[in-house]
């Protein structure tokens, strides 16, 4: 078949397979969009706007006003900076304790590698709200792990910084995270040719050199997709604070639940959603130069 | 190298406790008599028993099970259409709609529920299990689709050109070859959607009118009645044979629909 015959029998079928995926695709795109782009396009006008609180019409549009009373209010100032600081402590925490089991794992483990792999995922199969419920009856003044302490004799009081506040926050979200982190790590450790750290070895590196020359950096790929599968949920969480968190440990999402289900404030909770949204969009925006989004996509 | 390995020891002990105490002793607790250490009165059914009185509990299951059926139901269909268009077909705007699709992954939840929970509110819903429902699928559609597209890329297309030559119409082809051929991707995206909806707590927090899911009912009464916290005891250990069981199940179903 010489190319212009080809072609000639491949365009119409082409145009008729075009007709179909746009079809294929109609509803998912919908979905996608009436969900998920109109409402967030919303959050951000309606974050420019004053709503009348109770009728909630649009009193004056565009300002600034929602911004300013972000920006202005000591108290949620602080908050963002707490949300900032305990989102980078659970990343760096959690994708190093992953890190940690994944290299293990890897390198230390020979046989049934796979099945430790599972078990880890295992206790999470239940759900995110049952771990945070056990981690609600360990932490606590009166709690598991307080009372067990006290009626050891080690402490003579409760210790303070097992309550709830912003360190068990820190904690459980460490705790309830790791495990999800250790399998991207795992693939891109896995993924490593041995034969380059032998090469180093024989080179003379010690195995400290070899890790930080060679192993850390061919790893950096899964640590990326780690830091992003751990930085994003956190940031935006409002669960665990309210279960565990106590009064000093709320974060920032905390504050746009109330003022959107309790204070029906949606101008103002709209303003930071969108603050919240802005950072989340350029650390996605960091990593993905950092690594690429073929090469993240491939890992994934 | 023998410190090394010490080191080793107590850095993977650390994580293992970590991981797997909190669970363990929450199955204990519910077994106790009070949710609190030394063991007293062990092992007891009370809070079992308690738990299958206290109204709305069991509500709240069921309620969780038809929300996380439907989803399922649906992202994975829509999981299908969206996978076969990705990988068979050309249409306009591809490039525009995988990054439509992979949107939801990296937006926190609180962000896309209140978006989501404004909008619906405005155009006249109240909240209640649909609004979950919709939240839901926004969530699985994502993961259900990239499934299915892995699927579909490793599909040998050959097999659906003989059906059809052979003389099967195009119906018949997808019914009797394109199916099976997918069905372990369907079982994969429909156990990941059953998941993302029957764990999900903060879309269902956000978009939960007077019924709950059982998330949504233990988050209530965690920050509002504390005292009743050692029924929920009960009642995520339920939960959490149900996911074994139901994980088990699915696992059984992949392998069999692959051999």
């Amino acid at each position: 078949m010489n190319p212009r015959e080809k072609e000639a029998s491949q365009s119409p079928k082409t145009k008729k397979i075009e007709l179909r995926g746009i079809l294929l695709v109609v509803p998912t795109y919908l979905w996608l969009i009436v969900t998920f782009l109109i409402p967030v396009i919303s959050v951000l006008m309606l974050s420019f706007a004053e709503l009348h609180p109770v009728t909630k019409n649009i009193v004056s549009f565009p300002t600034m006003n929602n911004y300013l009373t972000l920006f202005t209010n000591l108290d949620y100032v602080v908050v963002l900076l707490r949300t900032l600081l305990l989102t980078v402590a659970v990343t760096i925490s959690s994708v190093g304790l992953a890190y940690a089991v994944a290299y293990f794992i890897t390198f230390k483990i020979m046989k049934n590698k796979y099945t430790i792999l599972l078990a880890f995922q295992a206790p999470y199969i239940a759900s995110y709200m049952m771990v945070l419920l056990a981690w609600r009856l360990l932490l606590g003044r009166s709690g598991v792990i307080n009372s067990l302490l006290m009626s050891m004799g080690l402490t003579s009081g409760p210790i303070e910084l097992l309550g709830y506040n912003a360190f068990s926050v820190w904690l459980v979200l460490t705790a309830t995270w790791f495990p999800w982190l250790i399998l991207p790590i795992f693939v891109s450790l896995e993924k490593i040719d041995r034969s380059l750290l032998e090469a180093s070895q024989d080179l003379g590196a010690s195995p400290l050199t070899t890790f930080l020359k060679v192993t850390f950096p061919l790893s950096l790929p899964g640590v990326f997709v780690a830091i992003l599968f751990v930085f994003i949920p956190t940031i935006g969480e409002f669960v665990a604070p309210a279960v565990v968190g106590g009064t000093t440990g709320l974060m920032f999402g905390n504050l746009i639940y109330d003022f959107f289900l309790k204070g029906f404030r949606w101008d103002i909770g709209s303003a930071f959603a969108v603050c919240l949204l802005c950072i989340v969009i350029l650390a996605v925006l960091v990593l993905f130069r950092k690594i690429g989004f073929e090469k993240l996509m491939e890992s994934l | 190298m023998k410190k090394t390995n010490i080191l080793w020891a107590i850095v993977v002990i650390f994580a293992i406790i970590l991981a797997f105490s909190p669970i363990t002793i929450l199955f204990l607790l519910s077994l106790n008599d009070s949710p609190a250490l030394p063991l007293k009165n062990f092992p007891t059914t009370k809070w079992y028993e308690a738990l299958f009185q206290f109204p709305g509990a069991m509500e709240s299951i069921v309620n969780s099970l038809m929300v996380a059926g439907v989803t399922t139901l649906v992202a994975v269909v829509l999981g299908i259409c969206g996978g076969y268009a990705l990988v068979r077909t050309r249409f306009v705007g591809k490039s525009f709609f995988t990054g439509l699709l992979l949107m939801p992954m990296v937006v926190p939840y609180i962000i896309m529920g209140i978006s989501l929970l404004s909008f619906l509110l405005r155009l006249g819903m109240e909240p209640s299990l649909i609004t979950i429902i919709i939240g839901h699928i926004l969530l699985a559609i994502p993961y259900a689709t990239l499934v299915l597209t892995s699927r579909f890329i490793g599909f040998n297309i050959s097999l659906e050109e003989a059906a059809m030559d052979l003389g099967a119409d195009r119906l018949t082809t997808f019914r009797k070859i394109t199916l099976p051929l997918i069905m372990p991707g369907i079982i994969t995206a429909a156990i990941l959607s059953f998941i993302i909806s029957w764990e999900d707590v903060a879309m269902a927090v956000l978009l939960a009118g007077s019924q709950q899911t059982a998330p949504v009912f233990m988050f209530s009464l965690v920050t509002k009645l504390p005292k009743f916290v050692p029924i929920l005891t009960a009642m995520s250990t339920i939960m959490f044979a149900f996911a074994i069981v139901l994980a088990i199940l699915m696992r059984k179903a992949e392998r069999f629909s692959i051999s």
